[in-house]
């Protein structure tokens, strides 16, 4: 369904000419409405005001000013009566004479609140199109017949473009545009490629995490299973030599110590390391040198009395006061000089740290040997354990001496085991420890741990997907915008030619005589050189044929059933066209409203005289400020003969 | 700005720290800490260029909380001699005090007295790397670290 624009009347106030408190009611809906007015009554003024009301476009301080009705009006008001899709709108155009500037009001019957509001407010898509430009094709004057010829002014495509709606091909276009913005600034988050080549860069790095990873893997699984293998060969190793020593009577008894000796040193070795962290990590246990120091430093400040009592929060009160503490009175100069030595003070939280400090010393049963004598006992049974295990070692290598072949091939065998399963060990600890510090600390890397190479392979795959997905978006938005373009362009070819078409059928009828025709609709309606000078040669009737033919043609097939609005229409043409403009024109809008001199009866206005359904209607200037209207056809036809009976424009 | 590692402590500690060897944990702090105590008991500040980039840790570890006063005393008591502070002097003694505590720091020291102590364990670290090589395990350092501080040798 198109949308249908009706205009129901209007109506004046405090406005120049011979219209200044004026009402124009059309409800009872005329298809046709003839409006006479003499030159000078307000034909200009009114198709201003009709334009602002609809466009929402301020007037200039001039052109408000050049309304004024008297010095006495300092408010001027016009408003315009509308039927959009049959609901009623009355737009108000305020003029405020005083401060030249212009204001509008609308209100709607169906809002709830019924009441007026600021500003235009009609149907969004019919306030896209009602722009300056394109209003001026329905509210017509025969200047603007001049402009749809002119090149350059590009009256005539953005026309058919506005009134088509092949604008919102274009915002449709303009979506896709900001969609592929957002969804690249979206993805630059993750990462910058969006081109093949940053494609192909990501998958790569994807690929060679994944190639690491599988690799890390693989040597994991592998150190697990050689650990494995290796414990368990190192336990055959173990027992094998156990054997080969309990086999022979002169070293089964002395193996027997040893090992008990080696495995007494290892449980002393491991609580006598537990206590000496615990006392290397006291500082008054570390040292005797650090506890007489923290000591000292306790005594030093109990001689010298500090923290004092006295804390600088204490003077930064005193400086808040208006008196010292001996009644003095405190003046600037010395409030400063108190917030300076304050600072030298302790605050009373540095002054509980020191108490405390003094009170964990001065408490403390250290002697400041515990680490010392621990780490010495420590020494010693790690000597012990060294001195077992060497005389361990010799047990064997004589045992070996005395040609225990196997034996040495154990003892070689087991040495092996133990260096390579201390490998496996440090190896499986750096490409599978998850715990950050201890990563940290290995300064492991993604190409040498599992945890860490799985982090990086999960972000290269983010940026790959990440941009992938971008590359593909930006793709599929190009191939539509294309098409978007294509559809446009194809569909303003279409629209341009239907439009050219028509326009020279109405040609045919409304210039029969004359070659005149359109020959292309570009930025401006060019003209058929058959006969004419494209540049020239085209008379102002002739003009006003075309402008004719061409807006009826667009207006008439279009989504938007609009009023034709229309000055002086028959003034510039000869009686022949006009009667053809008056035959053909009429028939194509649902409403017509002209505003017309005396003059265009003969030809034009008298060809509705027949028509039912039309309203005529006769203002003039009644007097210096007043006006006057009358209804009907018979006011309308005798007008002139009234105007000439009755000079300076007074009906009689 | 709390707890900064010296540059090269990290890789010298690195077969011994933050595994439970024999069920004893060698953490982190540990490192940063003897070195700490080296350097304070010797009164060496080392150049701050030589810390790494980043803190390592804003507190102390939970292992260490109780020993936050023995180290700011320590601490205080370092910069009292290496600044040649007249002990007898009552204000400028309170004077280092107010310059190296701050309380409201959850470590209980001032930017000051942090950046003093980052620079006390450059100091302390240097002096382990010219008296021990790098332990390769736990016992051996206790060892080795308790034979500085005796003037011991093995």
């Amino acid at each position: 369904m198109p949308m249908k624009l009706r205009v129901t009347g209007w109506r004046y106030e405090n406005i120049r000419g011979g219209i200044r408190d004026v009402t124009i009611d059309l409800r009872n809906d005329p298809r046709w409405t003839l409006v006479q007015m003499p030159n000078g009554t307000g034909k200009t003024t009114t198709m201003t005001l009709l334009r602002a009301a609809l466009t929402g476009v301020e007037l200039t301080p001039s052109e408000v000013s050049d309304m004024r009705s008297d010095d006495g009006a300092t408010e001027g008001l016009f408003e315009l009566w509308l039927d959009i899709d049959d609901r009623p709108h009355r737009i108000q155009v305020v003029l405020d004479f005083v401060a030249q500037t212009c204001s509008f009001n609308t209100t709607r019957a169906q809002e709830q609140s019924g009441g007026s509001e600021p500003g235009l407010h009609i149907p969004l898509s019919l306030k896209r199109l009602l722009t300056p430009e394109f209003v001026k094709l329905f509210v017509f004057d025969g200047e603007f017949a001049k402009e749809i010829r002119a090149v350059g002014k590009d009256r005539t495509t953005t026309s058919i473009r506005t009134l088509y709606r092949l604008d919102q091909l274009d915002r449709l276009r303009k979506d896709i545009t900001k969609l592929v913005a957002e969804e690249q600034a979206r993805a630059a988050e993750v990462s910058k490629a969006s081109q093949q080549q940053g494609l192909t860069r990501l998958s790569n790095a994807r690929d060679e995490a994944e190639t690491v990873l599988k690799s890390l893997q693989k040597k994991q699984s592998e150190n697990a299973r050689e650990q494995t293998e290796k414990r368990a060969r190192l336990e055959v190793v173990d027992h094998a030599i156990s054997d080969r020593n309990a086999q022979d009577e002169r070293y089964r008894k002395r193996r027997a110590e040893l090992d008990a000796e080696l495995e007494e040193h290892e449980k002393q070795i491991r609580e006598l390391t537990t206590s000496a962290l615990a006392a290397m990590r006291t500082p008054a246990k570390v040292s005797p040198v650090l506890l007489t120091r923290l000591r000292s430093l306790g005594d030093r400040l109990t001689t010298l009395q500090l923290p004092k009592t006295i804390s600088s929060e204490f003077f930064h009160e005193l400086a808040r006061s208006k008196h010292c503490v001996c009644d003095t009175l405190i003046g600037e100069k010395e409030r400063a000089a108190i917030l300076a030595g304050a600072s030298r003070y302790l605050a009373e939280d540095q002054i509980t740290v020191i108490n405390r400090m003094k009170k964990t010393v001065r408490e403390s049963d250290a002697s400041g040997e515990e680490f010392g004598e621990a780490a010495t006992e420590l020494r010693k049974r790690l000597r012990l354990r060294r001195g077992a295990q060497q005389s361990l070692d010799s047990l064997q290598q004589e045992q070996v001496a005395g040609g225990d072949v196997e034996l040495e091939a154990l003892l070689k065998e087991q040495a092996e085991l133990k260096r390579r399963l201390e490998d496996v060990s440090k190896s499986i600890d750096l490409l599978g420890t998850s715990d950050r510090i201890r990563q940290m600390v290995l300064q492991a890397t993604w190409k040498t741990n599992v945890a860490l190479c799985r982090a990086e392979l999960k972000l290269r795959e983010q940026k790959l997907a990440t941009a992938t997905n971008t590359f593909n978006f930006v793709k599929a938005a190009r191939r539509i915008t294309a098409l978007v373009e294509k559809v446009a362009e194809d569909a303003l070819d279409r629209l341009r030619e239907s439009v050219r078409v028509s326009t020279n059928a109405k040609l045919e009828r409304l210039a029969a005589s004359e070659p005149l025709r359109v020959a292309k609709i570009g930025t401006a309606l060019e003209l058929s050189s058959e006969g004419h000078n494209a540049k020239g040669g085209v008379s102002e009737g002739q003009s006003l044929s075309v402008a004719y033919a061409f807006l009826t043609s667009l207006l008439s097939e279009a989504p938007y059933k609009l009023p034709f609005i229309v000055d002086s229409p028959a003034v510039s043409l000869d009686v022949q066209v006009r009667r053809e403009v008056g035959e053909i024109i009429p028939e194509l809008f649902d409403q017509m409203i002209m505003f017309v001199i005396s003059s265009e009866r003969d030809g034009f206005a008298d060809a509705f005289y027949a028509r039912e359904d039309v309203r005529f209607i006769t203002i003039w200037r009644d007097g210096p400020d007043g006006s006057h209207m009358e209804e009907g056809l018979e006011a309308f036809r005798s007008f002139h003969s009234v105007e000439v009976a009755a000079p300076g424009g007074k009906l009689q | 700005m709390s707890f900064v590692m010296p540059k090269a402590a990290r890789g010298f500690f690195r077969t011994i720290t933050e595994r439970t060897v024999s069920g004893s944990r060698y953490i982190m702090f540990d490192t940063y800490y003897v070195c700490l105590l080296l350097g304070l008991d010797a009164r060496r500040l080392g150049p701050g260029d030589e810390l790494e980039g980043d803190r390592f840790l804003d507190n102390y570890p939970e292992d260490y909380k109780a020993q936050a006063d023995y180290i700011a005393g320590l601490l205080i008591d370092a910069e009292l001699e290496r600044n040649s502070i007249d002990l007898c002097n009552k204000a400028s003694v309170e004077g280092q005090m107010v310059l190296l505590l701050d309380p409201s720091n959850p470590t209980g020291l001032s930017a000051t007295g942090s950046e003093r102590l980052n620079r006390y364990a450059v100091g302390g670290f240097a002096r382990i790397e010219e008296e021990m090589i790098a332990p390769a395990k736990l016992e051996d350092l206790l060892v080795r670290y308790a034979a500085i501080w005796t003037g011991e040798h093995e």
